[in-house]
């Protein structure tokens, strides 16, 4: 009795310390230490095992609650070491693969530009414009350079010029073109951020920018046209040729190849890895807010359950070996107590005697 | 008998403490094929500062088992590619930032300089009714508008009204500009470049044109080529008037 109530003391101590438990987790022959999130508490999960031990104990309950103890950890383990496994298998990307990060700065920027007034249609520019049109005021002026002296007429003639004029730029207003002329804008400030030098259109990450640009134009269109199966074609390519591109870029020149994913919202995993726009990636983004397009098979809905199920068990298991923890401590703390009194009584007995 | 030693590629880091895997390639003679093919192996290697990156290729060096898959170190690092690639990727996020900034402020100074010029042309406009009400109105007062009239010719600095110079600078016009310069010296190209190259009393200009140009230590005909690019365009100034 001795010995294993050293031993589970021992055993005790040394999980309960937090620096055994991380070096134990290093040496990758205990996995199932807690995880990062919270490492705050240190409380291992194989915690959840332990089971309260009154003072007064024969010693077949005391082997027996040992025996289901060590029974209750090795499926613990068990089970963590699977659900980490399975987790493995499919690793999530960090971000959208296709639109990148949401907050992006760049997309945001490129979306306002669209809606500013100071911007026109058909690659005009407005200062030049608004010159151009005080131009041809003075000449419609200069024309009636006869009846010049009179005021009335000139009036006449700077209103007509001037209605001319909020024609011209309600008709060049942004809100008034088309998404194509609208695209246009887009991947000329796309180009003109990127680019190395004046006139420089080719360069791996303007390319790269401009498809993205192009990228996120096609899948506002795509999310509101489900049925549109060549252009859903047309953007998986976009994706696919974007990719290699940066491919490439990483090859060539890493410092502007991080750079330039960084500034369209993008990570290193989005281009390293495989990816492949395909229906389940379309379902998981909710591109079309929860329609349904992979149905799974029983099998591997059942799969899916007995995976969903064992996270759950692991959640629990966490959960209990806090409050195992915290029971534990309580119950030490009593026992410390009693066995103080008990020693306390003999004493006293003895003097009496 | 030395160490065990490998030469390998990093591929796998931070998902273990103080371990990385390292993949190592090795040839050897097949018989069956009567060839070298190559083989792979992944290691566990023990990294005790953790200072490798996924991407670095490391020599590797067999030591004591110090658990049941690891039984090397990480002897040296040949080429930090994966800790470059970390360097880089902290510069990237510091760098967007501060062009995200600029980009903003590029942005409002773009909105100010259209504003102003629409003032610009206001003002322009206003003047215009101004000298016709002066003109044509007697029972105006004329001390005022007078004063206004100056008021804006001084403001933009404009001699008389109405004036014959061109009061606004329009793109057209400047490349129409430009246009008559570079026709001027695609005319005379030949002349320039033989009086540049030729003639002594040009040296001095030369040389400054060509350490400008970073092209001193090049032969003849290349530093003749990227000078004619120089002059022909219009932006630049001709060394040598004509």
């Amino acid at each position: 009795m001795l010995r294993t109530a050293v031993r589970y003391f021992s055993i005790g101590s040394i999980l309960r310390s937090p620096e055994t438990v991380a070096a134990a987790a290093g040496a990758a022959s205990v996995t199932a230490s807690s995880p990062p999130s919270d490492s705050g508490a240190a409380v291992p999960i194989t915690t959840a095992a332990k089971l309260l031990r009154p003072l007064d104990m024969s010693r077949s309950k005391r082997r027996n609650i040992i025996r289901r103890e060590k029974r209750m950890k090795r499926q613990i383990i068990r089970d963590v070491n699977n659900a980490k496994k399975l987790e493995l298998r499919n690793v999530k990307f960090h971000v959208d693969p296709v639109l990148g990060d949401p907050n992006n700065e760049f997309i945001h920027r490129i979306r306002a530009e669209l809606n500013e007034e100071t911007n026109l249609a058909n690659n005009y520019e407005q200062e030049e414009l608004v010159k151009l049109l005080y131009g041809a005021e003075k000449a419609a002026i200069t024309k009636n350079s006869i009846s010049q002296n009179n005021s009335i007429l000139f009036n006449s003639i700077t209103d007509i010029e001037q209605k001319k004029k909020r024609a011209v730029l309600t008709i060049l207003n942004m809100k008034n073109t088309n998404s194509q002329d609208k695209k246009k804008l887009a991947v000329k400030i796309a180009q003109r951020e990127f680019q190395n030098k004046e006139g420089d259109t080719g360069s791996a990450e303007v390319q790269a920018a401009i498809l993205t640009v192009r990228i996120h134009f096609l899948m506002d269109h795509i999310k509101e046209n489900f049925k549109d199966k060549a252009n859903i074609q047309c953007l998986r390519e976009l994706v696919q040729q974007r990719q290699r591109m940066l491919k490439y870029l990483k090859r060539h020149d890493a410092e502007k190849y991080f750079y330039t994913i960084k500034k369209l919202g993008l990570t290193d995993d989005c281009i390293v890895r495989e990816f492949n726009m395909d229906k389940n990636y379309l379902q998981e983004y909710n591109v079309w807010e929860d329609k349904v397009l992979v149905r799974l098979s029983d099998k591997e809905k059942t799969k899916a359950r007995k995976i969903d199920d064992l996270k759950k068990k692991v959640n629990q298991y966490r959960e209990l070996a806090g409050v195992r923890a915290e029971e534990l401590a309580k119950h030490e703390e009593q026992k410390a107590t009693i066995r103080a009194q008990r020693v306390a009584e003999s004493n006293h007995a003895k003097t009496e005697n | 008998m030395a160490r065990q030693n490998f030469v390998g590629l990093v591929v796998s880091q931070g998902k273990m403490k103080k371990t990385v895997k390292v993949r190592v390639q090795t040839k050897t003679y097949d018989k069956s094929v009567h060839k070298e093919v190559v083989n792979r192996k992944d290691y566990l290697v023990h990294d005790q500062g953790e200072l490798c990156k996924e991407g670095d290729i490391v020599r590797i060096e067999a030591i004591p088992k110090i658990s049941a898959r690891k039984y090397f170190a990480i002897a040296e690092i040949k080429v930090n590619k994966g800790q470059q690639f970390a360097l880089y990727e902290k510069l990237a996020s510091e760098k967007v930032e501060q062009e995200e900034q600029s980009q903003i402020t590029k942005f409002f100074e773009r909105r100010q300089a259209l504003e102003s010029t629409i003032t610009h042309i206001d003002d322009l406009r206003s003047l215009d009714k101004l000298a016709i009400t002066f003109q044509n109105d007697p029972s105006a007062d004329r001390q005022a508008l007078l004063g206004e009239i100056n008021r804006i010719k001084s403001k933009y600095d404009i001699k008389s009204w109405p004036s014959t110079e061109p009061i606004l600078k329009l793109e057209i016009r400047e490349e129409s500009k430009d246009l008559s310069v570079l026709e001027h010296r695609v005319e005379n190209i030949k002349v320039i470049l033989e009086k540049l190259f030729s003639e002594a009393e040009y040296n001095g200009v030369k040389d400054e044109l060509l350490t400008k140009l970073n092209v001193v230590d090049k032969p003849k005909p290349i530093q003749k080529n990227i000078v004619r690019k120089y002059i022909l365009n219009p932006k630049n100034e001709c060394p040598i008037s004509l």
